[in-house]
């Protein structure tokens, strides 16, 4: 059965782009266009692996890992950040948030689905 | 006007000073000496009333002058305040919604780009699969579709062939059961010139006994009877004896016909069991180039399919570029709000408020490409970086 991954992201064709790159090495995709929105996206579903743009309208990259973080079912489901941020300060926050990797846009489709594979919960 | 005034005064304490100078020198009395002295102070005294006279009015004009100056830069100021206003309410709200409008075009763009790319990739992993699945080629080594077909074809063809064998080795088996007849009928033959022999001994025999009875006389007549009967029983057992053996030269001809007959047809079936095969190993042979140059299309298919895949994602990770200058122009647009917000509150905003908005500009920054003497980076210059915590 095909693992589910969660992509957040305020921007319609980054969402896009990253469902063909999942898709492609056989996963199934559920998009969330901000924090909040990907929080109600995670009740009743069965997610195994989030990647999350840091800066976004409504509830940021940051806010929604603390969040999801919160949540027993989804307290050790793995994180990646998918940001324009390159900083060390930026990278340092987000590993403090609970991320598990770092993605600085663009990417690569198939370094992400590696990172991805790396992660994601059997 | 008054200048002239003050030049006429002026001239008037000079001479005085003069008259002052002539008195002194036409005589150089005590009366001369004190009248000489009351025009020097009068000629003084009135150039003193002369200057501050001139400075009251240089005053004056200085200070019309000003009050000029003044309204002159109160009325720039009021047309400079009308144009921040404008640049506030006009400008900076077309400019923004340029921003905003570009922007939204370029993602529904890439949007639909990405779409599209999506839809190729998917088109042609579906003709590779058919084209595998066509070729009996499954992802899991299955065989299936014209693989299968050509290997059906292939066993089915030989077992025409295994029927062509077993209707020769039959064939040849008759032929076999036919030669044995022949030796049969030779034995036949042997018996029937046996019969033949036995029924002439026979003859001869009754032949002696009738002619011993009729020695015999009246007693030997009885005997007569007999030895004639015996002869004509071995007269008709030597014509059965030629008639059998005519008859096994019958089926001995027969026989030979046959066996010849069979041995035609088995030289004929043999021929067409190696013909036969000849044309199948050229069918199955067709068959399987056929099949093979379904399986390197198929291969050349998958190649492609690869290429143009890796082709794609490449362009994927370009299309990326729109999610970079979104975040660009709606840096830029939030300092341009900041700005209108600044020119509607109370105009032009000082070199501190100038500050505060690059200041805020600047941790906007998420890219190296936005901050100061950082040139534009092209997708090509821009490595994505994974980093694992």
């Amino acid at each position: 059965m095909a693992k589910t991954i969660l992509v957040v992201d305020d921007s319609a064709s980054l969402r896009q782009v990253v469902s063909i790159a999942l898709k492609g090495g056989g996963y199934d995709v559920i998009e969330a266009c901000d924090g909040k929105d990907a929080l109600s996206k995670l009740t009743g579903q069965k997610i195994h692996l989030i990647i999350s743009d840091v800066n976004m309208p409504n509830m940021d990259g940051i806010a929604f890992v603390k969040a999801v973080k919160q949540l027993p079912t989804y307290k050790f489901t793995p994180i990646i950040m998918l940001t324009t941020e390159s900083q060390e300060d930026k990278k340092m926050e987000g590993q403090a948030a609970g991320a598990k990797a770092w993605v600085v846009k663009p990417f690569k489709p198939e370094q992400m689905l590696a990172a991805v594979a790396k992660l994601v919960l059997p | 006007m008054k200048s002239e005034s003050g030049n006429s005064i002026r001239a008037a304490t000079g001479i005085s000073i003069a008259a002052a100078a002539v008195i002194l020198w036409s005589s150089l009395g005590p009366v001369n000496l004190a009248a000489a002295v009351v025009l020097v102070v009068a000629a003084f005294v009135l150039d003193g009333w002369v200057a501050a006279r001139s400075a009251s009015n240089v005053e004056a004009a200085l200070s019309e002058a000003a009050a000029a100056h003044s309204n002159e830069v109160a009325t720039l100021k009021a047309g400079h305040q009308a144009c921040l206003v404008s640049l506030g309410q006009d400008i900076a709200p077309a400019w923004l919604r340029n921003i905003d409008a570009a922007r939204n075009q370029l993602e529904g763009a890439v949007v639909h780009l990405t779409k599209d790319f999506s839809g190729i990739v998917d088109r042609l992993n579906e003709a590779v699969t058919t084209s595998y699945r066509v070729a009996g080629v499954g992802a899991n080594g299955a065989s299936d579709g014209m693989q299968q077909v050509v290997s059906n074809s292939e066993r089915r063809l030989m077992m025409v062939g295994q029927i062509l064998d077993t209707t020769l080795s039959e064939k040849e088996h008759m032929l076999a059961e036919s030669q044995k007849l022949v030796t049969f009928t030779v034995e036949l033959q042997k018996m029937a010139a046996d019969v033949a022999s036995i029924a002439d001994q026979t003859n001869l025999l009754a032949l002696n006994a009738a002619i011993e009875a009729a020695r015999a006389g009246e007693a030997g007549r009885g005997f007569a009877v007999v030895a004639d009967e015996v002869r004509t029983l071995s007269t008709r057992s030597g014509a059965i004896g030629k008639n059998i053996s005519q008859k096994i030269d019958a089926v001995n001809r027969s026989i030979k016909e046959s066996s010849e007959l069979i041995e035609s047809a088995a030289t004929r079936d043999a021929q067409a069991r190696i013909d036969c095969e000849t044309q199948l190993s050229g069918v199955v042979q067709d068959f399987q180039r056929a099949m093979l140059g379904l399986t390197e299309s198929s291969d050349v298919l998958r190649s492609e399919g690869a290429a143009i895949k890796t082709a794609v994602a490449g362009a994927l990770e370009q299309l990326q570029f729109q999610d970079r200058i979104s975040q660009l122009l709606t840096h830029v647009t939030d300092s341009v709000s900041q700005l209108q917000q600044q020119l509607a509150a109370g105009g032009l905003p000082d070199a501190n408020g100038v500050g505060r908005l690059v200041n805020r500009l600047e941790r906007s920054y998420t890219m190296a490409e936005e901050r100061p003497r950082g040139t534009v980076a092209t997708q090509a210059e821009v490595d994505s970086d994974i980093t694992f915590f």
